[in-house]
This record gives structure tokens, sequence and C-alpha cells, in this order.
């Protein structure tokens, strides 16, 4: 049997990556273990968040599955950050887990091109350095052009719980071990990390009624720019308890017991994400934690209590439980458990997530060293859509920094690596005034039309939302109102626009105030955002047309960073572990110094007389 | 440009005849060309070797080796100390341009060491003000600068910055985490650091002025003595003195060290309403001195005088009432009554001008220049920029100033990654469900 394209794992990387690389009109198949699993939340159930909003609205741009599942199946939505300005604001959605699977399935099988089965990939067949294809377990050969590793947490999964420890990709699920030692052969720098997910508790043993209530928003957001609140199922609430210095004591009188304190788990957990009993022993002065109380869906019995991630013993993980508000009851109907699992280093892949030294062969989600569906998901998405304009023979599909949150994920993982499993934050993009939620479709979506990869349905959508937008601001441009209403001291009016520069002024407002029937609210919101960031879009955009200039200082092919007299060897061998394609690609290699760009411009320009890009000296 | 793989050599003493000249060579080849002319193995650190020059001449001379990269670039680095005269010097440096050195630029040495990572920017920088430095004051601010003083400081700048950005970032980033941080603490903090940030610039701009000399320029009617005065703080005749009203019509300058920094004092022409076309461009001149000065001295003989003449706000401005010798005054508010003719009290005034800078911690001068001055001062702008009102807003603006006065001030030597940031977030928040 022979495919354009293979995908390995039906995880949220693998579901994305084969569902872009069908829109490409390739026939695509996708491995995974359990076909019943595809679309699954290993973790927590929820879609969205700080920094990872961002990325669900640019896959959603992109004609992703992410977002419009997210609608499909969010019983809880609420926007974090709603009281700062629009560039950190961010729509997170609790999901029913079972009507998100099925919503990424039907989706899947809504592609006539893609065909998915179950079974395990145990080998990856390379010849000549190119990947030729993937070997099941029967033994049998399938040949594919292009081939997607998505594996997850699967390879050399192993899971703790106390002294308990067992082979898993999670709970319920194989590991891969016999595809992972084959990986190792290949040589591209394996590590070890881990991750943690706490005990789900059976809905009906807890006593809501003494814990505080956190309703989902209203009016409610969407994650995709073609859903709306129409399409969600019926809402459920959140809850919030706390664990107290109790909880505390049974959890340190079982350190000894953790698989984490004990040295069993060698991987680097996430800072970010640390088990209770981390936090307990990092933070010893802290005498409660918040825990959010989460539905695991519509019909399930069980909530997924957010903040005690943890690999306890089971009967150290009963006791702490049962000493929390509200869970004096409390029946766990599965036990928290830590993952350790390989992950390779993200710097032996190119921008298109291809690995350097096996060509034909990418690599996307967590097994990249990254962690959260999200993150994933925008993984899947670059290789799919990478792996299928290379077999048309087209310009990759590369985001910049400036451009977006996947431009800021895929350049981080290639050119820092990771040490811990990376997760995106706002802070992470330094241009995150222009990088949006709600103008991901602005910068994204023209693109994707013209890779004749969205539907018809979102091109229009779109091309409304714009023509409103420069329809609304040109009536607004002709209107003048008193600006005393919003704060202003001027006495005779002043255009709209001006006004809406004040930090008091709402646009809103001012369209109440002119009697003028309100637009949509992406449309309010973009023409707001745009003025009261005039000056701060403006800055960013020059810092980005400077860096644009080395940006487009290509590095040649045939350049030997070994070779360059006044390096250091510590600087050559970073160079080199990158092998960066453009100046400013080398720039952001931590540890390499201007001085030492300086002399890389210098060889460049010695040894290419080639090199004509103009770069000031 | 510079030059990758060359050798390079110039000669490091000034031009003309003295004791001794040193030419130094600086590469790769360094070692190998001595080598070559001298027929030495280069065992020792510093040996004394015969050097043939053309014509059979033969120049002994003292060398002196530094391997790499413990020298002054990062490269080998031979000096050779020759007798100081410029022929010897020209035939040295002929013999290694013969065997394959090149002639150095103005500044290539340190231009390498920067290229090597021997120094940072603001240390190369450094390397020249210690040169240049005319006054204790200014070398003591080169040589601190040099040894990284300027680096640190600025460190401090940024620690105390990062305190804040950790503080908004985890707002943003973490806002659905119960880290108990508060926008009113944000508010405090930052306008902490404004006053701090404040006097820190005030700090760096008295150091700028020591660096670059401190400018005094003097104002006041026509014969109100400016000349006079300035002769008598310098002690040399350089203005010209007249009875004629309108005599100085250059800005002419000239300097004199008090208590170890060195003071520019510019002459103005009096400043007065003048058809002289002459006098007139004197007075614009003066008033163009006037907004390069860093302490402006307003003399006169009448106290009533004071009021005619324009006041320069963001200075450090000096009144003086001249030639008490003639009538009895009183000092003016804050200021001195002397006679320049007398030096009655110039003490006082000499005092007063150096104040300002003695109040520094003279160990702890900067060398500070305008790349600096003007980096700070962008950097500061960006923190006056902010309100509480923005803080309530949008913090996402807030961060953004906040992080551009970082790599602002990170410009000055070496910015901070994003990663940086989150683990200084982790160290101290407990985040994570
Ligand atoms: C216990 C646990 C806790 C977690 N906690 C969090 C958390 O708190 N916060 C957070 O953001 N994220 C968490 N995650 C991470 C999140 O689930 C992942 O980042 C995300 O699901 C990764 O997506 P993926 O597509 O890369 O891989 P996965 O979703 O893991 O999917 C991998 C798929 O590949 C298949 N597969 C693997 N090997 C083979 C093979 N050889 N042949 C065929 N099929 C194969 C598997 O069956 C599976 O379907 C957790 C994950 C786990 C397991
Ligand atoms: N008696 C007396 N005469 C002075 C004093 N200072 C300056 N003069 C005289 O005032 C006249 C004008 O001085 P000059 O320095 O040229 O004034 P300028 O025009 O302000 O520069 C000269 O004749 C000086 O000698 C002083 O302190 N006492
Ligand atoms: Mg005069």
């Amino acid at each position: 049997m022979s495919v354009d394209i293979i995908v390995i794992g039906g995880g949220h990387a693998g579901c994305e990556a084969a569902y872009a690389a069908s829109r490409f009109k390739k026939k695509v198949l996708l491995v995974t273990h359990d076909v019943s699993t595809i679309g699954q939340m290993s973790c927590n159930p929820a879609i969205g968040g700080l920094g990872k909003s961002h990325l669900v609205r640019e896959i959603d741009a992109m004609g992703g599955l992410m977002g419009v599942c997210a609608d499909k199946a969010g019983i809880h939505f609420k926007v974090l950050n709603a009281s700062k300005g629009p560039a950190v604001r961010a729509t997170r959605s609790q999901s029913d887990r079972i009507l998100y699977s099925n919503a990424v399935k039907s989706l899947i099988d809504s592609e006539d091109l893609l065909t998915s089965v179950s079974d395990e990939v145990v080998d990856i067949e390379v010849k000549n350095g190119k990947a030729t294809g993937v070997k099941l377990k029967n033994g049998e050969i399938i040949s594919a052009k292009k081939i997607i590793l998505t594996a997850g947490t699967f390879l050399n999964g192993k899971l703790f719980t106390g002294e308990d420890e067992e082979e898993g990709g999670r709970k319920k699920s194989k590991s891969s071990k016999i595809l992972a030692n084959c990986l190792r052969s290949l040589d591209l720098g394996d590590a070890r990390l881990k991750t943690g997910t706490p005990p789900r508790i059976l809905t009906s043993s807890i006593d809501f009624s003494a814990l505080e209530v956190q309703p989902g928003d209203s009016p409610r957001p969407c994650m995709s720019f073609i859903g709306s609140s129409d399409m969600h199922p019926k809402q459920m609430n959140c809850f919030i308890t706390r664990t107290n210095k109790k909880t505390h004591d049974f959890i340190r009188s079982g350190l000894d017991r953790s698989p984490m304190f004990s040295g069993r788990i060698d991987g680097v957990g996430p800072r970010y994400c640390p088990s209770i009993e981390d936090k307990i022993h990092r933070f010893a002065d802290k005498e409660s934690h918040q825990i959010f109380i989460e539905p695991e869906g519509l019909t399930s019995d069980e909530v997924y209590p957010n903040g005690i991630s943890t690999s306890m013993p089971k009967d150290i993980q009963e006791k702490m439980v049962k000493s929390i508000l509200g869970f004096e009851k409390a029946k766990i109907s599965q036990f928290g458990y830590a993952v350790e699992y390989d992950f390779f280093d993200p710097r032996n892949l190119s921008q298109t997530l291809e690995t350097k030294s096996i060509e034909n062969l990418y690599f996307a989600g967590q097994i990249n060293g990254t962690t959260g569906y999200e993150e994933a998901a925008a993984q899947g998405l670059v290789a799919g859509i990478n792996a299928a304009l290379s077999l048309d023979d087209k310009d990759p599909w590369i985001e910049s920094r400036g451009n977006s949150y996947i431009g800021v994920l895929v350049d981080d993982l290639i050119t820092l690596g990771t040490k811990e499993p990376y997760r995106m934050f706002t802070s992470r993009a330094e241009h995150r005034l222009l990088l949006r939620e709600d103008n991901a479709d602005q910068r994204m979506t023209p693109y994707a039309h013209a890779l004749g990869i969205i539907s018809n349905d979102r091109w229009d959508i779109f091309q409304k939302k714009m023509s409103s937008i420069d329809a609304e601001t040109q009536e607004l441009e002709k209107i003048k109102i008193d600006p005393s209403a919003f704060g202003g001291k001027n006495k005779s009016k002043q255009h709209v626009l001006t006004v809406l520069k004040r930090p008091e002024a709402k646009l809103e407002d001012i369209y109440n105030l002119i009697k003028r029937p309100l637009p949509d609210k992406g449309v309010l919101l973009d023409i707001e955002t745009t003025k009261k960031y005039a000056g701060y879009i403006e800055r960013q955009n020059k810092e980005i047309k400077k860096i644009k200039k080395y940006e487009n200082a290509k590095i040649p092919r045939e350049i030997i960073f070994s070779e360059i007299t006044g390096l250091s060897n510590e600087v050559k061998q970073k160079l080199e572990k990158v092998l960066p394609k453009t100046i400013a690609h080398a720039q952001r290699i931590p540890g390499i110094t201007p001085a030492a760009i300086s002399l890389l411009l210098v060889h460049i320009k010695k040894e290419q007389s080639v090199f004509k890009e103009k770069i000031g000296s | 440009m510079l030059s990758e793989r060359d050798t390079i050599v110039a000669c490091s003493t000034p031009p003309g005849r003295g004791a001794i000249s040193l030419v130094r060579m600086s590469g790769d080849k360094a070692l190998s060309i001595i080598q070559k002319i001298t027929k030495n193995k280069l065992k020792k650190q510093i040996s004394v070797v015969k050097f043939p020059l053309n014509a059979g001449l033969i120049e002994k001379c003292v060398l002196t080796i530094f391997r790499a990269p413990n020298s002054y670039t990062g490269e080998d680095i031979v000096e050779i100390s020759t007798h100081g005269n410029p022929y010897i010097v020209e035939e040295v440096i002929k013999k290694c341009l013969d065997l394959g050195a090149k002639i150095a630029n103005p500044g290539e040495f340190t231009l390498r060491a920067f290229l090597n990572n021997k120094l940072s920017l603001d240390q190369s920088e450094a390397v020249k003000e210690v040169i240049n430095a005319n006054s204790k004051a200014s070398l003591k601010a080169a040589q601190n600068s040099l040894e990284g003083g300027l680096r640190v400081k600025i460190s401090e700048v940024q620690d105390k910055l990062r305190e804040t950005r950790v503080l908004v970032e985890t707002l943003i980033d973490f806002s659905d985490e119960d880290v108990n941080v508060y926008i009113e603490e944000v508010i405090s903090k930052i306008s902490e650091f404004k006053q701090f940030f404040a006097s820190f610039k005030e700090d760096m701009k008295a150091y700028g002025s020591i660096s670059n000399d401190v400018k005094v320029v003097v104002i006041g009617p026509p014969n109100s003595g400016k000349s006079t005065l300035i002769n008598a703080i310098i002690g040399k005749k350089i203005s010209i003195v007249s009875e004629k009203q309108g005599t100085t019509r250059d800005v002419v300058t000239s300097s004199c060290l008090i208590d170890g920094i060195r003071f520019v004092f510019n002459d103005t022409a009096g400043i007065r309403k003048t058809k002289d076309k002459i006098e007139k461009e004197g007075i614009n001149l003066s008033k163009k001195a006037l907004k390069n000065a860093d302490i402006v001295i307003y003399l006169a003989d009448k106290e009533n005088d004071f009021d005619k003449l324009p006041i320069t706000k963001n200075k450090k401005n000096i009144f003086v009432l001249n030639k008490i010798d003639l009538t009895k005054k009183d000092a003016p508010v804050g200021g001195f009554a002397i006679s320049a003719k007398t030096k009655k009290n110039l003490k006082l005034l000499k005092k007063a001008l150096a104040h300002n800078f003695l109040k520094l911690n003279q160990e702890e001068l900067l060398s500070i220049n305008i790349r600096h001055l003007d980096l700070i001062k962008k950097a500061y702008k960006n923190i006056a920029l902010i309100s509480p009102a923005l803080v309530s807003s949008n913090l996402e603006l807030v961060a953004e100033n906040l992080r551009n006065c970082d790599e602002l001030l990170g410009e000055i030597y070496d910015p901070i990654s994003s990663d940086d940031m989150l683990g200084k977030i982790f160290n101290k928040f407990c985040i994570g469900k």
C-alpha cells in the first residue's frame, strides 16, 4: 500500500496534521493505536486560556479543527484578562470530553482522502537519509512520500503512582516502546520529560453546597471565527475550593514515598504546572492552594480538580482529597499519576518541523518537548501544511515571530530547544500587541485562502468583517462629537476617532451617543483597538521592520561555522547545532553575542560575493 | 570595515621623537612574523632582541608577548619597544608589513577586543575615554567604566525594573492563578521606580558632564564683568576686557580644573537689543552655548538686571552680583555677591560650581557619553508615560513600556530574554494547577 502522507498518532497534533494535509487533496493515512480515542483529551478538558487561545485562534484562522470543535463541545466559556487590553485577553473553554472527541472524529471522517486505521507503528523506514514509509505491528510496510510523527507522551511512556510504576502513554493506553527504541537508534537527541494529572472525583460524591460557584461568562464568547453561541451545548458551572493545612500535612507525611522525591523520575517537569507536592515543597509558607473544580462533561459523573496534580501513593491521595472542603465524602474514580516520556530535541528540526537529518520525516506535538493541546495542534498544522506544500513543490509556510504565536512557538522550539515541557505565554511574544486573538483572521486567513484550504463560508465571513471594518471606519471619520462626554477638555467638537484615543472613551458608548446601530463585536473591537494602540502598533511595526533586514539576510547553506576565526568554540557549536538560515535567526540563539554576529557577517561577506543583501555595518 | 584574518600592526605611542616608541602587532600571524624577523624562539614573555632594519642596520628592542586569548584583543599580540625615533618605527612596521601584516585602522585593536568578547560595548567606549581623560575625575570615571562599572550600575537599575516587570507579566499571564499580586502594588512599585530612575538619570547626566567636561556659560548685560570674572577664575587672560559695551562677540571658551574636575567656560556677548550684525551673531551663538550648558552663571552688577535675562529651566543656575568693591550689595537669594576685580568671594563661587559634582561619590564616577544619555533619556520617557489610569485600563501597554525601557537600557550592554523573565516569575510565585 502507498499513500502521500502518513500521520502517526491521533492526538491533537496528529488530527490537525492529517486534516490540513487532506485539505490539499493529498491521500493521507492516519495510523493510531485506537481510532476510538481520536481527539481524546488526555488531561484537563479545557481548550484555550492565556497564550493558548491565541494559538487556537490562529489554527482556526488557517482552517484547522480545534476552534470549531471547542465551540461544538464547550460547556463553559470565560474571557480571561477581560479587564485588561485586547492583546492579552484570552478565551478559555471547558469541553465535554465526549462531544469534543466526537466533533474531531466527524470532521476527520468528512474528508474523503483521509483514512484512519487502528494500528501501531513499530518502525520508520529510512533509505539514504530519507523516510520512505512505516512498518506496522504485523510487519506490513506502508510507503509514503511524507511521514509526520505525533506520538505524544507515548514514547517509552511510564506512569507513576506512589511506589507503583507501569508502562503506558496515559491511563488505559499502552506506550510505544518498540517505536521509541527504533527512534532512539536514529540518534535524534532524545531526553526525558514528565508531567502529571490529578485524581478524578465522582460528581455525586461532592458536597457542592459548601463551594463557591463560578458560572461562565454572559454574553458567551466563541473560540472559532466561524463559531456562534448557538453551536454551544448546554452550559455548566465550575466551582472553587482550596487545600488547607491538613491537606498539606498529609502530603508531607507521604513525600518519602513519592516517585518525584525518591528520585525514581528523572524527567523534568513544567515549572508552571507543578504537582501539589511540588508546590507544598517549594512554597512551604503558602497555607492554601486554590482548586478549580471542572466538570468533565454533560453526561459524565466525574470532575477534574484542577490544581492538585499528583503522583503520591493512593492512600495519601485518598486522605488529602478527603481533607478538602466539599470533598469530605469524595470517591476517587481514577487516581492521579505522573507520566514520564521521551522527547526529541526540537533544535534538530527545521522551520517546517521536518527533521534536519532525515528528509520527509516531520515531528509535531508533545514529542518536541511541548505540553498542551493547543501547542500540539499548532505544530500539527505546521507539519501537515508544510508536508503537503513540499509535495506540491511550493514555498514552505514559515510564520515570523512578528506575525503569529505559531511563529513564536516554532522559532522558540527550533532555536532555543527546551529543558522543561514548553508552554505558550503571551510574554513569550515580543510583538504581543500586534498578535491579538481577535485579529488572528486578519493575520492568517488571506494566506490560508490563497492556499485553498479554507471553506467558502469562512472566507465570506472574513470578507464581510473586513468590509464592515472599512465601511464603519470611513463613516466614523466623517463624524464629530463633543469630547467632554469622555473626559476631554476641548470645547470644540472633535473627530470620533480622535476622541476614541482617550482612555475613558469606549467605541460602543460613542455609537450610542451618535445613535448609530452597533456593528458586529469583532468589528467594533478592531476599530477601537487599532486607534487606541496606534502609537504602540507603529513602534512594534518599526521594530519588526528593523529585524526584517536581518531576517532577509540569508546565511548561505555552504557556510561552515567551525571555519570562522574569532568565534569561540562554544559559539561555533551552538551555530552548528541550530544551523540558522538567517542572521536574525542566529541572533536569537542564546549565547550568540553581537560580536559573534559581526564576525559572522564579515565572514559571509568575504566568502560569498553572492551575498547581496544589504546589511548596515 | 573589519578584516577577518589579518594580522594588524601599528605604532601605539604618539608620533614624534621620544625616549621609546611602541609598535603593537595583533593576530594569528603576529608570533610567526616576529619569529621570522628576529629568529627568537619567543620562549619568554619579555625578551631583548635584535631587530634587523634596512641596509644592515640593527635595532635592539624589547619584545613583550601576550598569547591568545590572554591579551587585550584576545589574539596573539607582540609589543615591540624601540627607541623613540620615527624612522626606526617606520622601518619596524615596514618589516612586519613585508611578512603579511596589515596596517591597523584607528581603533581596530579595541574593535577586535570587542569582537573577541574581551570587552563589552560600554567597556570599549571607555577605552577611548581613558586615553582622552583630562581631569582626575574623568580619568577615574573612565577607569571605572572600563572595569565594568557602568554595566553593574545599569544592571542595578534593570534589576529594580524587572521586579516590576515580573509583577506585571505575572498579572497578565497568570491572572487565573491565585498569585496574590494586585494592581495597587504595581502602581506603587512603578511610582517608586519612576522616582528612582529620575534620580539615576540626574546622576548619569552629572557623570556625563564630568566625562565631557562641565560646561559653564556666563550670561549677563554688557559690561557686567563676564570676561573679567572668567579671567579671574581661570587665572589667565583670555577674554577681551574693555569698557566699551559689546566687545566680546564670539563665544570664547577656556578651561580650568577645580577640585579635579574640568570646567569649560563660555564667555558670551552681553545679551541686549542691538542692530550691529556681528554682535547679533554673537548673541545667537550665546543662545546656542546656553543650550549645551551644564551650569549657567547669571552675572549682573545691578540686582534689577536679573529680571531682564532669559532664565533657562532644567539647568543649574547661579546668580551672581558683581563689583561689590564699588558699592556694597547683598547676595541674591541662593547666589553670591563678588568682585571679579579684587577676587572677593570668588572662592565661594568656585566651590558652588564644583559642589554638584563633588556630591557624587568620587569613587563611583562613570564615563557617560551621549549614546548612553540618549538611551537613558528614551528609557525614562517610557516610564514617565505610565499613569495609574493606564495600569488599571491597559496593563499590556504598561508591560510594553517597561519592556522598552529594559531593552533601551540593555542596549548600553546586553538585553534580557523572555525566558529569563518567566524564570523569575516561577521562582517568585507558586504557579500552576
Ligand atoms: C497524564 C497527562 C497529563 C497531562 N497534563 C497536562 C496539563 O496539565 N496541561 C496541559 O496543558 N497538558 C497536559 N498534558 C498534555 C497534553 O495532553 C498533550 O500536550 C497533548 O495531548 C499532546 O498532543 P499530541 O498530539 O502531541 O499527543 P497525544 O495527545 O499524546 O496523542 C498521541 C497519539 O499518538 C498515538 N500513538 C503513539 N504512538 C503510536 C504508535 N507507535 N503507533 C500508532 N499510534 C501511536 C497515541 O495512541 C495517541 O493517540 C498531559 C498529558 C498527559 C498524558
Ligand atoms: N570695579 C570693578 N570693575 C569691574 C569688576 N568686574 C569688571 N569690572 C570692569 O567692568 C568693565 C567691563 O568688564 P568686562 O569683563 O569686559 O564686561 P563684559 O562685557 O560683561 O564681559 C571692565 O572695565 C572691567 O574692568 C569688578 O568686580 N569691580
Ligand atoms: Mg566681555
